[in-house]
């Protein structure tokens, strides 16, 4: 722009990287050229003319969505949009619904719409809904739904000590452990009945016989 | 790249052997994350059920009339023959057309009962322990994944499939029983290694464990289970693995059973087939950590 001053609300350069305000810088500048077009030499109308050229090019390559985040921001939200979709599409669609409504037409496939052309269309849609953050959080959510929809596992596993304690248990007639029981750490009896599956162990003899009992089988049981 | 070959063993019944193999072999064929995985099964187990399962009855009395099953295989080795597996498989039983994925398979046969008592395939002739592990040399290039579904019985068909397999998935229900089919199925294996070639005979890589309930009793089996484990882990210089997710209880198992579908493409969503999904993304896993033999 060397002749003329920037108008009222031209972006700073550097908003260049992104996309979000480029609309508006090209329409400046074809403002611009039009209103100095007579005064410019040819040279500078060359210049000129082939930053609105690449500008406009680069624009029509972008999809409706490009232009409310940065670019880089936007492909990343692509990506996991459409990995989402590839992955989860229950999920997805479910939260497409959620955001747009459920009686909303745009779930529909349009006519000559492709698939991807579909996913995007409701990318779109979405983020002007709902907003980045939302998006990405479903497609994080969607992605971890397939990834662990495990059963929770077997608690305190590793525990070691506790596992130690139990052979040790096992090992004793149950009068000798409920003599050691008087004295063990009550922290470490729970670990051990939790070790085995017990939800609450209390002190008193019925219940400290049970785990005895356990404790016996678990240490038969793992002779090898 | 070569094919990794698991072989899915133990010696008690009804712990989901033939389950384990059918549907994680659907789900590396057919799921769209697996990037279109080759995967070939072997039935090793005469009473022939991944085989009824993968290609009901009709596919298998064909395979038994047209003589394409692996009975062939041993008999063609009996007869002094070189073993081919090739003419054996039956191609695309399952078939992603969008990712390439596709699950072949070599029926079993009921034939392969009468094969242990004939001479030339006895347990004292070591040759006849090597016939699976030879043929499946030559097809290893072929596929990212072979699985094996062994019978559950100490046979030559175990042997084979130990002596071609590179790692043991144990299917495993939690209780006493299958928990002492465990402690029989590496004691064997010792024995086994130290008695053939050592090197050559597939390592206990671990446990699945199937019809998970979250009940005292079961907890218990599993602690149990872990420790005998930990035990072998020492032994062997592998970590013996309790792969997650466990396979929950669930009647949709039985009902995709029932119609010789495999819980990929009858029940999808169900929360079990996710469980199958889960648990085949962690073998993976596990198997990324071991480069893939030579073909």
């Amino acid at each position: 722009m060397s002749t003329a001053a920037a108008p009222k609300k031209t972006p700073k350069p550097a908003a260049l990287a992104g996309v979000k305000t480029l609309p508006a810088q090209l329409r400046a500048l074809a403002d611009q050229i039009e209103r100095l077009g007579p005064l410019l030499n040819a040279e500078t109308l060359k210049t000129e003319w082939k930053h609105l050229t690449t500008a406009t090019d680069r624009i029509s390559k972008l999809e409706a969505a490009d232009l409310l985040a940065p670019l880089e921001d936007y492909l990343a939200c692509r990506h996991g949009w459409l990995d989402a979709w590839a992955k989860a599409a229950e999920s997805i669609t479910a939260f497409c619904k959620q955001t747009l409504g459920a009686k909303s037409k745009a779930h529909a496939i349009q006519p000559g719409e492709d698939n991807l052309g579909h996913q995007l269309r409701l990318l779109g849609l979405c983020l002007n809904a709902a907003g980045r953050e939302a998006v990405l959080n479903a497609c994080t959510t969607a992605q971890n739904a397939t990834k662990a929809p495990a059963p929770p596992p077997s608690k305190h596993i590793n525990d070691t000590e506790a596992r130690g304690a139990l052979h040790q248990w096992g090992g004793m007639l149950e009068d000798e452990f409920l003599a050691l029981a008087k004295t063990t750490d009550p922290t470490l009896l729970k670990r051990g009945a939790a070790l085995l599956g017990f939800k609450t162990v209390g002190k008193t003899a019925a219940a400290l016989k049970k785990l005895h009992r356990a404790a016996v089988q678990f240490h038969r049981n793992t002779r090898v | 790249m070569a094919a990794h070959v698991l072989a899915f063993l133990n010696f008690k019944g009804g712990v989901g052997k033939t389950t384990n193999t059918v549907n994680i072999a659907a789900i590396l064929a057919l799921h769209k994350q697996m990037a279109g995985r080759r995967v070939l099964v072997l039935d090793m187990d005469p009473q022939s059920n991944s085989t009824l399962w993968l290609i009901n009855r009709e596919g298998y009395a064909k395979a038994w009339e047209s003589d394409r099953t692996i009975h062939r295989l041993f008999q063609t080795f009996e007869k002094g023959g070189t073993p081919d597996l090739a003419p054996l498989i039956q191609t695309a039983v399952l078939e992603n057309l969008a990712t390439g994925g596709r699950l072949d398979l070599v029926p079993g046969s009921f034939q392969m009962l009468e094969l242990e008592e004939r001479p030339a395939l006895g347990h004292h002739i070591k040759q006849a322990d090597s016939v699976l592990a030879t043929a499946l040399r030559k097809l290893r290039a072929d596929y990212d994944c072979i699985l094996i579904d062994c019978p559950p019985a100490w046979s030559l068909f175990t042997r084979n499939a130990l002596r071609a397999a590179d790692f043991i998935l144990v299917p495993y229900t939690p209780d006493y029983l299958a928990l002492e089919g465990i402690k029989w199925i590496n004691q064997l294996l010792r024995e086994y290694t130290r008695s053939a070639a050592p090197g050559r005979v597939a390592k206990l890589a671990g446990v699945i464990v199937n019809r998970y309930q979250p009940y005292q009793p079961v907890e218990a089996a599993l602690l149990e289970m872990r420790d005998v484990l930990d035990t072998y882990s020492q032994l062997q210089n592998l970590d013996v693995q309790i792969f997650e997710p466990m396979i929950r209880n669930s009647t949709a198992v039985t009902d995709a059973n029932n119609v010789q579908k495999a819980l990929i493409t009858e029940r999808p969503h169900d929360p079990v087939t996710k469980d199958f999904i889960a648990l085949t993304q962690n073998l993976l896993t596990f198997l990324d950590r071991f480069p893939k033999p030579d073909a």
